[in-house]
């Protein structure tokens, strides 16, 4: 049995329509009008135990809303949802002590005690085992560098110091899936680097299960394997995060140093360059021309000191579905 | 009762973070009760010391410090705090703990009002010792029974306030809802005035609601007063109101459960 299984999920927001002005604002207090929202449309996909699934999306995709859904926050308009088999929303206090739940912009802290305080609380409201919480303390502090921040109230960390210490909190009673929603956000690159160390490890060495929404693609190559693309609140593709890019990124880009003798396009004239001295970056589609081929092309025309041929990123695959999306 | 103990120290600690404001909310409501002294001796004095509605002035300075140590045992503040976590969203918090909401209000609640009681308790206690003479006895004799229907009327409170907080899921004007929510309570408990001093259909009208059970009965038991109904019925009563209230919010928040949003994503 799927872990996660998602059939037609919609979630619908009625958002009160507010004409503009003076006028509209009184108009307003006599008659409402009404618009609906679908935040998510029919969005249909499994997930299996121990997967790592990135959510990606435009803003206003769907994102946030799944993943509070899938959390059990919001009760989704249609569809069926069930997570270990269940609805999420029912037996709810036992669904969330086998999850975590870090939304970026929101802590799971108490604002105004310490950390440690924090952790405490959730080893007696979780009613873990002396043992287990400490075990998984030690292992929190030490992984994500939370020493010097453990008598500090959360309101007096700073984003990074706040986030370190949310993600710390949620693993505490060894929670089977993780939900992160913009968990990086706003975060400087050491403190990304070092979250993003912690939850691939999670992933991999204990078998927890993560779904994460983020913007930052670097998240998401560095951390998922699996990847749930939406689009208007629907789905655009869902599998492998390596097959999306082979899928929609045929793009390469061939790089090389070295003196011209000719120029290349002569051998592939659909290729682009972007010449710089003694340094020229060739791109090429690997549908017209491939690897080897461009390899033996740039031997001729170049005398070469280094080449080197890379994938397109992420960031560059999702451009392209966005751009796709916006099209249809 | 672990868990709600672990609440209750937190709400206690996160109180106790800004000493300032702790100090100064702890100490400000005993200005109140100058004010009252203040009214009613003014009151007694206008009347030649004449007793009023069948209150001696003695009576009535002992109901006065007894009101006030109960009534202000919950800070005005309760829908402050959850009004304030709704419109941030922080109230995901507390959706996401394995914790009844109803169990985390209540348990932030009895933090805010374990110091107030103290200091509350210690007040009326040095009044009652210094100004002996001046006040009416409390009888020993009633003391249990009267620590009895002040815990259920204090429950009964905190279970209203509790219910009442959950309509700031619907409105942003947290602060009306506790204008609404202390003016009545102000008025109908007993806090104010005896609610035996009430006009006849008033004083009606004040026992078909929870507030007189709140403050009203475990005073009048304190003071050894006759109660309007047999004690039985009123710790019945007492206690199908807590019932009742911890039923509307766990029916209302199934409610809101369901309903909920959150604005962005």
């Amino acid at each position: 049995m799927a872990l996660i299984t998602a059939e037609g999920l919609t979630k619908i927001y009625r958002q009160n329509l507010k004409q503009p002005g003076l006028r509209g604002a009184l108009k307003s207090l006599v008659k409402t009008e009404w618009t609906e929202k679908r935040a998510v449309d029919a969005v249909s996909f499994s997930m299996e135990e121990g997967e790592s699934l990135a959510c990606i999306g435009e803003n206003g995709a769907g994102k946030s809303t799944l993943i509070k859904m899938l959390v059990g926050i919001l009760t989704p308009t249609g569809g069926r949802l069930t997570v270990y088999g269940q609805n999420p929303m029912e037996h709810h206090a036992d669904y969330l002590r086998k999850i975590g739940v870090v939304f970026g912009q929101k802590t799971s802290l108490w604002w105004d005690i310490p950390v440690i305080e924090s952790y405490e609380a959730v080893k007696v409201l979780y009613k873990l085992d002396p043992a287990l919480y400490e075990k998984n303390k030690r292992m929190v502090v030490e992984l994500l560098d939370l020493e010097p921040i453990l008598q500090s109230p959360a309101r007096r960390l700073s984003l990074g110091q706040r986030m370190k210490a949310d993600i710390g909190l949620v693993f505490l009673h060894s929670p089977r899936i993780l939900y992160l929603d913009e968990p990086t956000i706003g975060l400087d690159i050491n403190v990304k680097f070092a979250i993003r160390q912690f939850i691939r490890k999670m992933n991999q060495e204990n078998g927890v299960s993560v779904v994460l929404t983020s913007h930052d693609l670097d998240d998401i190559e560095q951390i998922c394997e699996h990847a749930l693309v939406l689009s208007k609140g629907r789905v655009f593709y869902h599998g492998a995060l390596d097959a999306l890019k082979e899928n929609y990124a045929t793009v390469r880009r061939l790089t090389v140093r070295g003196r011209r003798l000719s120029d290349i396009r002569q051998f592939a004239p659909e290729a682009s360059l972007g010449e710089e001295p003694h340094k020229t970056v060739i791109q090429f589609d690997t549908a017209q021309y491939s690897a080897r081929q461009m390899l033996d092309f740039a031997a001729r025309c170049y005398e070469i000191e280094d080449v080197t041929v890379e994938d397109p990123g992420i960031d560059y695959v999702v451009s392209k579905i966005f751009t796709m999306g916006a099209a249809k | 009762m672990k868990r709600f103990c672990k609440l209750v120290s937190l709400s206690v600690q996160g109180a106790l973070f800004y000493r300032a404001a702790f100090l100064f909310n702890l100490f400000t409501p005993l200005l109140l009760l100058g004010g009252q002294f203040m009214l009613w001796n003014a009151l007694y004095r206008l009347g030649g010391g004449a007793p009023i509605g069948g209150y001696s002035r003695e009576r009535m300075y002992s109901y006065l410090i007894l009101a006030f140590c109960i009534h202000n045992l919950l800070t005005w503040s309760s829908e402050n705090d959850l009004s304030r976590e709704i419109r941030s969203g922080a109230v995901v918090a507390r959706c996401m703990r394995p914790v009844p909401f109803l169990m985390q209000s209540l348990g932030g609640m009895a933090g805010k009002m374990l110091p107030q009681a103290l200091v509350n308790g210690t007040a009326a206690a040095l009044l009652f010792l210094c100004l002996r003479t001046k006040l009416q006895t409390l009888s020993p004799a009633a003391l249990p029974l009267a620590l009895l229907s002040l815990v259920l009327g204090v429950l009964l409170r905190m279970a209203m306030t509790s219910f009442l907080s959950l309509l700031c899921f619907f409105t942003t004007n947290h602060l009306g809802l506790t204008w609404a929510r202390t003016a009545l309570t102000e008025f109908f408990s007993g806090a104010l005035i005896p609610v035996s001093l009430f006009p006849g259909w008033l004083r009606s009208f004040s026992y078909c609601t929870p507030f007189p059970l709140m403050l009203q009965t475990p005073v009048s038991i304190f003071l050894g007063e006759p109660s309007p109904l047999p004690l039985p019925i009123c710790f019945l009563l007492q206690a199908g109101w807590i019932l009742l209230f911890i039923l509307l919010h766990e029916w209302i928040y199934g409610k809101i459960r369901s309903n909920l949003s959150f604005a962005g994503g």
